[in-house]
């Protein structure tokens, strides 16, 4: 019994490890005989376009593109579903293994410093410096990313700031229409019009509180504080993050003036996971009449489920001014989308060939045209595929865009961000809180995740 | 040699046979073992300490930090507001709440009607069999501004979440969870010998006096061990706190899982959200122990 039970494990042994071996040979043989080379792109499919089915007719005309004109080669989509933060998430994780990482990702501004720093990235400068588009791209989105020197992604795609109205609105509150606030006052003193001469609608809408992410900072108080005084969250000089500024102080006492005359929008709203679409639609209801918001508005009342017909003559769109009109008159901030080329690729110039196709201007126009983007070709963006999309938002926003500023995208700016909307949902809820708690809410929170020597007060 | 002695004894039944062969055997499994649970758990108490990112300039390049973690542990504010958020959830929703609630459920139902009981324990059951997350969207829904829970207290305009934020989250968690404390008391209560209660209802016991002297007191070991069940249950629950507020707002429903994946995910601090976490495990294994401590000794 005992012999023949031997005999049997080692038949067993034996015919698992011709199995083993038959399975090595086949996939030798299979490898050798497909020279196919395949690049991987993962990008956002429900977060980019405003509708899914966008994405996916984007992303395919690019693969049956890209295919014709490279033959032996197969560009496989790796679409991630969620927000910005969902699809970053996931493509961190496939970075941990150099065989899972996509060739080319698509990635919002505000994380390239981090893919960057984290050792991920490939310089793009060789190629961007013999290609045909980069000369075309105003320096501030060169420089989204530009680190240490070198560029590691290239914009497809930018959102910047500006301030939305409802003419009859104003106009019933006696102020001129077109509008032009010339400071902050200008912007309190309209608010205060229409909340005394039109009731039942919401003066102002300005994003506060956390429910948004860093995502809430880019279309809201970023653009207050790069219109302020001191115009800086992260000092480049020092490396460190400022948590007290006197133009900090200016940006809090604006939003303590907002919220404590009862001039912004309800907290529940504010504070909502989709806070971000809420002035949207509050204003195709003619529940909104003045919104600082971003430059994909005019491309969202195109859309069935917040359509506003009118909206191309009913509204206006005006920049956002410095918080005493000093120079440069107005400010914003500016961060959109990006591609960028993985170290880890082993076909980069195939990964470039794919980069270098989204910049195309047919691509280019697609995505800003249903994604809501200003595109950072400059002749793109003057082009009537474009301006006469969403008339006459989509070229008002054109125009804002050399006076907009980039948002830090090192790894500190997640927990800044949320401090300063700590700080402004705190002042939302109760406008009683006084502009130095606001402050030390933020000095808090930076201080408790970064530490004490990775922020500064600015005179 | 060894095999003729054997041979000569036979097997021995009597006592634990071990065969020094069949300790190669067990390694397979016992590697397995180790390899799927034992290291994990070691390769995160090591992870614990380092500064490894997710991403950011300590994503490829992390290395041990040594104290660094729980040093900093130690002076977040935000973590020991998360302890006691997590303490109050657990003990409040899990604990108390959820055990409450089920065992009233069982004890009613075990002298209702049969159409009564059908009905009831299909509904308890079916918040839990659905989705977690569908839970919370359920609650979700009726918890904002204009949603039921605002027109049955006559505030319509008053967003739940928003102003009774812990409270909202630990009442949807009791309504969602209960149906496992509910199931396991009626199977215990089938197990109490209705010749006890009998008994004690001859002798002129009244019905509380029954429950107290009677029902409690052989639901003991039960109530101990669905109090370690809830507890390690309610402990790592994720789902329906980050889908109602994502831990806000501020941080007012800031448990330890959320403030977990906000370290990890959010932050990207991957070392120090694993730091976090083995807090976590050390607050579960405290209070098992404590449960197999008390049904040991109530046994």
């Amino acid at each position: 019994m005992l012999g023949t039970r031997r005999l049997t494990s080692r038949n067993a042994m034996l015919s698992g490890a011709t199995a083993v071996a038959a399975l090595l040979a086949t996939y030798g043989w299979a490898s050798a005989a497909s020279a196919q080379t395949t690049i991987k792109v993962g990008y956002s499919s429900a977060y980019v376009f405003d509708e899914d089915a966008d994405s996916v007719s984007y992303w395919n005309d690019i693969k049956k593109e890209f295919e014709a004109a490279h033959p032996n080669v197969t560009l496989e989509l790796q679409p991630h579903g969620g927000t910005d933060t969902d699809e970053m998430n996931a493509i961190a994780l496939q970075y941990r293994s150099p065989s899972t990482t996509p060739d080319v990702i698509q990635l919002p501004t505000t994380y390239i410093g981090q893919f960057q720093s984290s050792g991920y990235l490939l310089p793009l400068d060789k190629y961007l410096s013999s290609s045909a588009f980069w000369n075309r791209f105003p320096k501030n989105i060169q420089d989204e990313g530009r680190i240490d020197g070198s560029v590691y992604a290239a914009d497809i795609g930018e959102n910047n700031t500006g301030m939305y109205y409802n003419k009859e609105m104003l106009q019933k509150a006696g102020i001129a229409v077109p509008w032009s606030p010339h400071n902050w006052d200008d912007i309190l003193t309209a608010a205060r019009a229409i909340k005394e001469k039109v009731p039942g609608v919401v003066p102002l809408w300005i994003a506060a509180g956390t429910s948004a992410g860093p995502t809430g900072v880019l279309q809201g108080s970023g653009a207050v504080i790069f219109s302020s005084k001191t115009p800086i969250i992260y000092d480049t000089k020092t490396k460190k993050y400022v948590i007290d500024s006197p133009g900090l102080r200016d940006v809090l006492q604006f939003y303590k003036d907002v919220y404590s005359a009862g001039l912004g929008a309800q907290l529940s709203d504010l504070f909502s996971p989709k806070a971000v679409a809420v002035p949207v639609s509050l204003m195709a209801q003619q529940k909104l009449a003045i919104a600082l918001g971003s430059n994909w508005y005019g491309g969202a009342w195109k859309e069935k489920n917040r359509h506003w017909a009118e909206a191309a003559t009913a509204a206006g769109a005006t920049a956002f001014p410095t918080s005493q009109g000093q120079s440069p008159g107005q400010g914003g901030t500016l961060g959109g989308w990006d591609v960028a080329i993985s170290k880890a690729s082993k076909n980069p110039d195939l990964a470039w060939d794919l980069v270098n196709l989204l910049q195309q201007r047919k691509y280019m126009v697609f995505i800003a045209t249903k994604a809501g983007f200003v595109p950072p070709d400059t002749e793109v963006a003057k082009s009537p595929d474009y301006v006469n999309y969403a008339p006459p938002f989509n070229g008002e926003f054109a125009t804002f865009l050399p006076y907009d500023k980039l948002l830090p995208s090192n790894d500190g700016f997640a927990v800044w961000a949320r401090g300063i909307e700590e700080a402004t949902g705190q002042i939302a809820q109760d406008p009683t809180t006084s502009v130095s708690a606001a402050l030390k809410t933020l000095h808090d929170t930076v201080v408790n995740q970064l530490g004490a020597d990775e922020v500064e007060t600015m005179q | 040699m060894g095999s003729d002695t054997r041979f000569q004894l036979g097997h021995r039944q009597d006592k634990p046979r071990f065969e020094l062969s069949s300790a190669a055997l067990l390694a397979l499994p016992g590697g397995f073992l180790f390899f799927l649970f034992v290291g994990p758990i070691v390769y995160a108490l090591f992870l614990g300490f380092t500064n490894l990112q997710l991403i950011g300039p300590h994503a490829q390049r992390w290395w041990f930090t040594g104290l660094a973690n729980p040093t900093r542990l130690m002076h977040d504010t935000v973590f020991f507001t998360s302890v006691k958020l997590t303490l109050i959830f657990v003990v409040g929703s899990g604990m108390v709440g959820q055990t409450l609630v089920g065992l009233a459920l069982a004890l009613l139902m075990r002298r209702s009607l049969m159409p009564i009981r059908l009905s009831v324990g299909v509904l308890v059951v079916a918040a839990w069999v659905i989705p977690e997350v569908t839970a919370a969207f359920v609650w979700y829904a009726f918890s904002q501004a204009g949603g039921t829970l605002g027109i049955l207290t006559r505030s319509p305009h008053t967003n739940f979440l928003f102003s009774a934020p812990m409270t909202t989250v630990s009442v949807a968690n009791l309504w969602r969870g209960t149906a496992f404390s509910m199931l396991v008391f009626s199977a215990a209560l089938r197990n109490i010998p209705s010749e006890v209660l009998e008994a004690a209802d001859v002798e002129g016991a009244s019905r509380f006096r029954r429950l107290w002297s009677i029902t409690l007191p052989l639901l003991g070991p039960t109530l101990v061990t669905n109090l370690l069940l809830v507890t390690i249950l309610n402990l790592s629950d994720f789902t329906l706190i980050y889908t109602l507020t994502q831990g806000g707002p501020g941080n007012s429903t800031m448990t330890l899982p959320v403030y977990i994946y906000q370290e990890a995910f959010n932050y990207y601090e991957l070392g120090y959200g694993t730091t976090i976490s083995l807090v976590l495990i050390l607050i579960g294994a405290a209070l098992s122990l404590l449960f197999v401590r008390t049904s040991r000794s109530a046994a």
